[in-house]
């Protein structure tokens, strides 16, 4: 009999394993749709770090992450506001981009507050900035995101 | 009515007095530090330190307003709530607050792109002998910055509707993000126009995303990864001056003729009687002249404002400009209460 089959995340995540994995989507609706298939793994209280270099769809997964955990507004880049803050159905999403800042102390920066609740999850693009401070406070998670051979291809990258 | 004027959402510290006289604004005084230098040497902001710099210069820049305004002390007290970086909003507003309580003078926030909108109505010592004519309702505000892209129809003062945003990145974002992708520097935009008058526009044909949907919202995070690529097709470690100059121009005209078209596209749709810009980059010098020319030939009865360049920029005066018309439908906010938001919406 053939089982349905499952992603890679989910996979992953019932295990409870430490596993990686790539997945190449070819356009926007794919990438939001992995994305919205990471989403449902989701408890709250976690720290996903997205990391890769510019244009190659982190701010478009947040998005589709969003959508399915229920945000209806606009989910825009935070390079300069530091965080937006989403309200999705059951979970609040803080979506922050470190893409400007530089070399911060960041139990200084004030954002705690934003950070340490069990409702929330927390996105962070260009993550590995702020992984050893936000290691404190979270389950992290770090995915990476590469540009494909072609340019309508990205490749995401789980390390779970 | 003189109003103090405080803003800090991001990397300029100002502080400013406007006194609001019969329905018009005249600026007493307008002082701007600028963290820009600072955060061109880390190429990025230092958040912790963004606020200590704010919180270091925030006192002698208000007093030194004050002093240039030759006022002692306030009517009105107005300060940026949000949008904007929470800890650097947080020096602002707690400045506000502490003087509010200790000379017993009432408060009002506001929305930093009030701010942006209402340059256009600010007139100050030196462009005193300018005349510049009134803004009509309704009236069209395109605010372009490094964190907005914003169609805003006003049908009065304080009315604001958006009717078109970005979906992904702000004009001024993708504008540094390109400079960075050319190694040009931070901040993005001036550099880019600057190589963008050498170059050709015509070179590349950069993608002009959303132009045939019929909303009023825009997309640029296309553009950066079109730019992205061609550099990276080009197979080069370093790119030629000119290659440079072409992809600035090419990358600039792509973006001004997505905001033209949009903006007069909506002007028309709403018979507005005047087409205003405002934020950082309504100080391009392209942008101003095409969209300039695109509503004197499209829309020859609707006015077209722009602000004095200096009040383009971060600056208190618009916050205190804003900041009056609040107070005088007495907006106030007790200074128990007032709140930074970072996501204030308008």
């Amino acid at each position: 009999m053939k089982k349905k089959k499952k992603s890679l995340v989910q996979k992953c995540h019932d295990r409870g394993k430490s596993v990686s994995g790539r997945i190449v989507v070819k356009s926007e609706e794919e990438m939001m749709k992995e994305a919205a298939k990471f989403a449902r793994t989701l408890k709250g209280g976690e720290a996903v770090l997205l990391e890769g270099e510019l244009g190659t769809g982190k701010t478009t997964f947040v998005r589709g992450l969003a959508r399915a955990l229920g945000v209806k507004g606009a989910v825009r880049s935070p390079t300069f506001t530091l965080l937006n803050v989403y309200q999705g159905k059951t979970k609040k999403i803080v979506h922050m981009d470190v893409y400007r800042l530089t070399g911060a102390d960041w139990h200084e920066l004030g954002i705690e507050e934003f950070l340490v609740k069990d409702d929330t999850i927390v996105v962070v693009e260009w993550g590995e900035k702020v992984a050893a401070f936000l290691k404190n406070y979270h389950r992290t998670i770090s995915i990476n995101f590469e540009h494909g051979i072609k340019s309508n291809e990205r490749i995401i990258i789980y390390d779970l | 009515m003189n109003i103090l004027g405080i803003e800090s959402s991001c990397d300029e510290t100002a502080a400013a007095v406007v006194s609001y006289k019969r329905g018009r604004f005249l600026v007493l005084s307008n002082v701007v530090a600028s963290q820009v230098k600072l955060h061109a040497k880390t190429g990025g902001v230092v958040p912790e330190v963004a606020a200590r710099q704010h919180a270091e210069v925030i006192v002698p820049i208000i007093e030194r307003a004050l002093r240039a305004a030759k006022i002692k002390k306030p009517d009105v007290i107005a300060v940026t709530h949000g949008p904007g970086l929470i800890t650097s909003l947080r020096i602002g507003v707690d400045a506000a607050r502490a003087l509010a309580a200790a000379w017993d003078v009432p408060l009002v926030g506001v929305n930093h792109l009030e701010g942006h909108i209402y340059a256009n109505w600010l007139h100050d010592q030196l462009h005193h002998s300018y005349h510049k004519k009134e803004v009509q309702f309704p009236a069209l505000a395109l605010i372009v910055s490094g964190g907005h892209t914003e169609l805003v129809l006003m049908r009065q003062h304080l009315d604001y509707k958006i009717i078109g945003a970005t979906r992904d990145d702000a004009v001024g974002e993708a504008f540094d993000k390109v400079a960075k992708l050319l190694g040009l520097g931070y901040p993005g935009g001036p550099l880019i126009s600057r190589r963008a008058e050498k170059g050709n526009p015509r070179a590349i044909d950069f993608p002009r995303a959303m132009l045939n949907k019929q909303n009023f919202d825009f997309s640029f995070s296309g553009l950066k990864t079109a730019v992205l690529y061609y550099l990276r097709d080009l197979q080069v470690t370093s790119y030629k001056p000119q290659t440079k100059d072409d992809v600035c121009a090419s990358f600039e005209e792509a973006v001004v003729d997505v905001l033209v078209q949009k903006t007069t596209r909506a002007a028309k749709q709403y018979g507005v009687k005047t087409v205003m810009i405002g934020g950082g980059v309504a100080a391009n010098k392209h942008l101003r002249e095409s969209l300039g020319e695109a509503v004197k030939k499209q829309l020859p009865v609707t006015l077209y404002s722009l602000p004095v360049t200096d009040f383009t920029t971060d600056n208190a005066a618009m916050i205190a400009a804003v900041g009056a018309l609040h107070a005088s439908r007495k907006h106030f906010i007790p200074w128990q209460k007032i709140q930074a938001d970072p996501n204030l919406s308008l």
